[in-house]
């Protein structure tokens, strides 16, 4: 788990997106504990009043539940991940259709060279697939190799 | 837990002001960040609460009491300057601050020497700059002390040592009966450790607020912001 | 808590200690080395004389430097930030010099007894004197000596303090300060005494029993003394100690 906190918007909203990324990524599981908020503020050296906040929205959202003497644990619920994962699908598109955009490219011309970058990575990859990694639907192209192979979720920042 | 408030504070040194009619109330639970450059008036916001300079007019209360032995047992004070006696062990000087507060806690203080990697046995004098370091936060957070004032503890140490004290006062602080003031220059390793900053300039207050709501009303970083301040 | 702070100031202070104990050693073993070889009175003079100057120069010296070093060393952000009254770091500054002064004191009778031992002045004494001085006697003015040298000790000791302290309150010419100040304390002192001579002439005289011996034969005389001055002297005494206090509680700054 990498936060990277850049600082410019309210640290506790970066911390949501960050696990909601993970989630919609995978490396974070339906099921799996997360740190405690003890632990996260420790590691990213955060105060603890902010990670608290994080903590309290993302349970708002459903993204998480707390188990008494526990831990938190992200959600099982299918419906709230496929949602988080939409809602991270969508951002990733507003601001790469944004980005084509404004180098000059049309629709159709967008969607054309998706379809050829997309064969070209994704079409390596199956060739020597990595142990570990998410199904190739959710894999982004350009992850580095060993992230995906990590154990997930118990407290590695 | 504690409230520290600052009424129309005036300190001079000659004829520098180093606070000049400073009004400001730090509030409880909070981890506030002091900033500001060299000679802006932090370490003496600081000392004046600790009792160690007293002010030219104005008043500074603790929970409504000007500084005393009382405000004084319930403040851990870790100075910008090495205060420690040299001529100790880590474990003399441990046991020898120790017996000045009730609210010392042994076990933190032990985790807290593992922690940071402290041979109990080494003579102060001896210790390297980071570990000198590592011993003052040791010091200040093994009380369960109301009011943790910190000056510039992260000034001039190697960045394991500024890691290791970070995480301390993250691991340590309790929100829910603690208040820590911490001071520093250097605004960009500790901003995310601030819920308020407060910018001194001159001894006045420059700008003040909670660290998130700044960076969402004005979209910038604490340290943007900082050198927007002084610029 | 008083316990710690006085262990500090002992261990803080052990170098000094030792290196002095050390040096007195040498000079007694020298000093005994040389009987046989010296005049005795040559020795004995060698032994007492230096003490008259040493013993107060170095309980001056001792009580500026246990101030001094902390804030040379910037120990008085931790000694100042401690939740303690005054009179908890001054009595364990003071007791440390006392503990020294009665430490040299008793090595130096010690010391005293070995060269009177070994130039055969002590069993002169012994044949001679001690027949006819009564054992209470000798114990009662060895006592009276010793409890007025700690006392003196104590007042330099005690002004000393003071003046450092009070020199702290200044920024510059902090030596000016401290030199009249010093010489201040001592005046007011001696017009204290008078005061004490004039107004306290009301209380009790003291009793002395002095013994002098005239052909092998003891006489007592009693000698009567004022008590006047002695009293003001140690409420001057007593006020200088909570001035320090307040001064150093109140005032002072790192």
């Amino acid at each position: 788990m990498e936060l990277r906190l850049d600082q410019h918007s309210p640290i506790y909203l970066q911390i949501i997106d960050e696990f909601k990324r993970q989630i919609a990524r995978g490396d974070l599981r339906p099921g799996d504990r997360i740190p405690s908020q003890r632990e996260l503020a420790m590691m990213v050296q955060v105060n603890p009043n902010t990670v608290q906040r994080a903590y309290r929205e993302m349970e708002l959202m459903g993204i998480t539940e707390t188990l008494r003497g526990q831990g938190t644990f992200i959600t099982q619920d299918p419906e709230r991940l496929a949602a988080i994962r939409r809602e991270m699908a969508g951002r990733a598109l507003v601001s790469f259709v944004q980005e084509m955009r404004a180098l000059g490219y049309g629709r159709d011309e967008m969607i054309e060279m998706v379809r050829g970058t997309w064969d070209e990575i994704v079409g390596a990859q199956a060739v020597q697939p990595r142990q570990g990694a998410p199904s190739p639907e959710t894999a982004e192209p350009q992850r580095s190799g060993t992230e995906g192979g990590e154990p997930r979720g118990n407290g590695r920042v | 837990m504690a409230t520290v408030v600052f009424d129309r504070v005036t300190k001079r040194f000659g004829r520098l002001r180093a606070l000049d009619e400073l009004s400001v109330t730090i509030r409880e639970g909070s981890i506030v960040g002091l900033l500001g450059p060299n000679g802006s008036g932090k370490s003496t916001m600081l000392k004046l609460i600790a009792g160690l300079y007293r002010p030219d007019s104005g008043t500074v209360t603790i929970d409504g009491m000007e500084p005393s032995i009382k405000t004084k047992a319930m403040v851990a004070y870790l100075p910008e300057i090495d205060h420690l006696y040299g001529w100790m062990s880590v474990r003399q000087i441990l046991d020898y601050v120790s017996a000045f507060y009730k609210d010392w806690d042994p076990a933190r203080c032990q985790a807290l020497v593992k922690f940071m990697g402290l041979n109990p046995e080494a003579t102060v004098s001896r210790l390297s700059k980071g570990m000198r370091a590592r011993l003052k936060i040791v010091v200040a957070m093994s009380r369960n002390a109301p009011l943790i004032i910190l000056d510039e503890p992260l000034s001039g140490i190697d960045p394991p040592s500024r890691l290791r004290v970070l995480q301390a006062i993250v691991s340590e602080f309790r929100e829910d009966s603690q208040t820590v003031v911490m001071s520093t220059h250097d605004v960009a390793d500790s901003e995310n450790l601030f819920s308020d900053v407060l910018f001194l300039k001159a001894g006045k207050v420059a700008l003040m607020g909670e660290a998130e709501r700044l960076r969402e009303e004005r979209g910038k970083s604490i340290r943007d912001l900082f050198e927007e301040v002084y610029a | 808590m008083w316990w710690q702070q006085y262990k500090k100031e002992i261990l803080g202070n052990r170098t000094e200690l030792l290196i002095l104990t050390g040096g007195y050693l040498l000079w007694t073993l020298f000093l005994v080395s040389r009987v046989g070889r010296w005049d005795a009175d040559a020795i004995i003079a060698a032994y007492f004389a230096p003490v008259t100057g040493i013993f107060p120069l170095w309980t001056a010296w001792t009580s500026v430097q246990l101030y001094r070093q902390e804030w040379r060393e910037n120990t008085s952000y931790l000694m100042l930030s401690l939740p303690v009254r005054a009179r908890t770091i001054t009595s364990a500054k003071l007791a440390m010099l006392l503990t020294g002064a009665v430490g040299f004191m008793l090595l130096f009778a010690v010391g005293g007894w070995l060269i009177f031992e070994r130039t055969g002045i002590w069993a002169e004494m012994r044949a001679e004197l001690f027949p006819i001085v009564p054992l209470e006697y000798r114990v009662k003015m060895s006592l009276l000596v010793f409890g007025l040298t700690l006392a003196a000790l104590l007042v330099i000791a005690l002004v000393v303090q003071f003046t450092y302290v009070f020199s702290r309150l200044f920024n510059r010419l902090r030596f000016v300060v401290m030199g009249w100040s010093w010489v201040l304390l001592f005046w007011l002192m001696g017009l204290a005494a008078g005061f004490g001579l004039r107004w306290l002439a009301f209380l009790p005289d003291f009793h002395l029993r002095l013994l002098s011996v005239r052909n092998r034969i003891p006489v007592f005389e009693v000698v009567t003394i004022e008590s006047g001055p002695f009293v003001a002297l140690a409420l001057f005494v007593v006020a200088l100690y909570a001035l320090l206090n307040a001064v150093l509680e109140r005032a002072v700054e790192v």
